[in-house]
């Protein structure tokens, strides 16, 4: 008999994913993408369910462990009044925007956009330098991790996808082990 | 450079030593599908058995919990279907525009990974649909994974009719994947289509944020799933270049074309429709769980497939260490994975 544990969330993975997308949901593209990401950052409030009518609670079974010495602290609720900024444009297809190590600010989503961010190493691409942790988010049911196995990272970089899922806020960490190097982001989910 | 002719002379011999497999030409196109030669048990240089449970420095980044099959498709006959991708590549039928040679190696290795002497992707066996989701070890419930008895290499084409888009959208490259799936006249899970960029042609992303990656879309009504692989060796060392010491001939400059392209066929093996296979909690396949480790337990390393020597990474299996865990490079068959 095969041995289970509690199945992960639902398989198909949300929108803006590109694991999951159809030419026809990518044909909208960096243009609409920034359209949208205006609205999300317009001041508009949204509120409501989840994107493609997933509960939100099942995201939380997708979460990894945060790392050692990441902040604990989770502000869920919806924002309003918070300054944020448009993530930087993404260059994988699919996503809102996209950090990096040299982005610590805070930025804005709208529900059920994507964010990419890709940490590269302090010793850039050379084998075996010490890496950043996995990108944790305080926040899951707000932002969520996406698979990002789909892709294989350059050598040395740290990749997180993550899905604008509920209104509210959420930081994004991760570390570099052995060394002080530590990396934060805000992100504001209208 | 590669043309037709030689593409025709390595297949004549690699067809004198081994199973019989079809080649057949396609209009305007260079198909080949040939068993390599010299077919033989290759060395298992780190056999799990052998080899400390610890990971190693610079482990990747997904961390180490098991693969969870997420209730969707699983590849149970793989057949991989090969695109070069654009005028860019060569005229006509014939690839003239390879600076690096990865046209030929790419085809090689995967022509190489079937049967017992591919001890690389064996791991991948374990792993299987028709089990609830949420299982995390088949025990020989269900239908496993497959592991080619043959040359897997359903067919190459050059596709000089378009020219590939300077930094290509992830939907211009789906498209780009129909059109290969229309000319072959395949679609489904168990097809592959690769579509390969060619030199200097550079897709968003490339080589800062990703090497290569797969995914899946729709063709005559099934998913088809496929795999965007840019011309690897044009990111130099951020995508493989010189990751692995060399041995058996392997060119350290094209080392990520095999690192890669291995990496993504596991992972659409395992997980052709992402994200329904088997991913670990934080959503991760079981090629980016042992990504890029370059000493210990998982490290990547030049293997034997078949008679021939190949850079690959390790591949997660949920059965290395008693069921913890861990990233392994080979396993001695496919019913033997202890």
């Amino acid at each position: 008999m095969p041995q289970s544990r509690p199945a992960p969330s639902p398989a198909v993975p949300g929108p803006g994913h590109k694991g999951s997308l159809r030419p026809a949901v990518v044909l909208p593209t960096v243009a609409l993408l920034a359209g949208a990401l205006a609205v999300g950052c317009s001041g508009t409030h949204r509120t409501g369910a989840s994107p493609s009518g997933r509960p939100a609670a099942s995201a939380a079974s997708l979460t990894p462990s945060s790392p050692a010495g990441t902040p604990a602290a989770t502000s869920s609720g919806p924002t309003t009044a918070t300054d944020c900024e448009q993530p930087p444009p993404a260059e994988v297809p699919g996503a809102a925007g996209a950090l990096t190590e040299a982005e610590s600010g805070t930025y804005c989503l709208a529900i059920g956009q994507q964010l990419d961010v890709f940490l590269t190493a302090p010793g850039g691409h050379k084998p075996g330098a010490p890496r950043w942790t996995p990108i944790a988010t305080s926040a899951p049911h707000v932002l969520s991790p996406r698979s990002s196995g789909i892709l294989t990272a350059p050598v040395g970089v740290t990749p997180g996808i993550f899905q604008a899922l509920d209104p509210g806020t959420a930081e994004l960490t991760s570390n570099v082990p052995g060394t002080d190097r530590t990396w934060h982001a805000t992100v504001v989910i209208r | 450079m590669l043309t037709a002719s030689l593409l025709d002379r390595i297949t004549r011999r690699r067809r004198m030593a081994a199973a019989a497999v079809s080649a057949a030409a396609l209009a305007g196109a260079a198909l080949l599908a040939a068993s390599p030669a010299g077919a033989q048990v290759p060395e298992t240089a780190t056999h799990p058995d052998h080899i400390a449970s610890a990971h190693a420095a610079g482990p990747a980044a997904s961390g180490t919990s098991n693969l969870v099959y997420g209730g969707g498709p699983i590849v149970t006959s793989p057949t991989i279907y090969i695109v070069y991708w654009g005028s860019q590549w060569g005229t006509g039928s014939t690839v003239t525009n390879d600076p690096s040679g990865v046209a030929p190696l790419q085809l090689s290795f995967f022509q190489h990974a079937y049967g017992n002497g591919d001890t690389w992707s064996n791991s991948v066996t374990q792993y299987c649909q028709g089990v609830p989701a949420g299982t995390t070890q088949c025990n020989g419930a269900g239908t496993p994974v497959g592991h080619p008895a043959a040359n897997p290499v359903g067919g190459t084409w050059l596709d000089s009719g378009v020219t590939a888009p300077k930094r290509a959208s992830q939907s211009q490259i789906a498209a780009e994947a129909v059109r290969a799936a229309s000319h072959f006249g395949v679609t489904g899970t168990n097809v592959e289509i690769i579509v390969d960029s060619p030199h200097g042609v550079t897709p968003s992303g490339f080589g800062t944020q990703y090497c290569a990656w797969h995914s899946s879309t729709t063709a005559s009504g099934s998913s088809l799933p496929y795999t965007n692989m840019p011309y690897v060796p044009d990111a130099g060392t951020a995508c493989g270049s010189g990751f692995v010491a060399t041995s058996g001939g392997v060119n350290s400059a094209t080392e990520g074309v095999t690192i890669v392209g291995g990496h993504e066929y596991a992972e659409t093996v395992t997980d052709p429709v992402p994200n329904s296979g088997w991913l670990d909690s934080a959503g991760a396949e079981n090629g980016d769980k042992c990504a890029w480790i370059s000493s210990g337990q998982g490290a990547s390393a030049v293997v034997s497939m078949n008679g021939a020597s190949y850079a690959v990474q390790s591949l997660w299996s949920n059965n290395f260490n008693g069921g913890a865990g861990g990233c392994v490079v080979s396993y001695t068959s496919a019913t033997n994975q202890h």
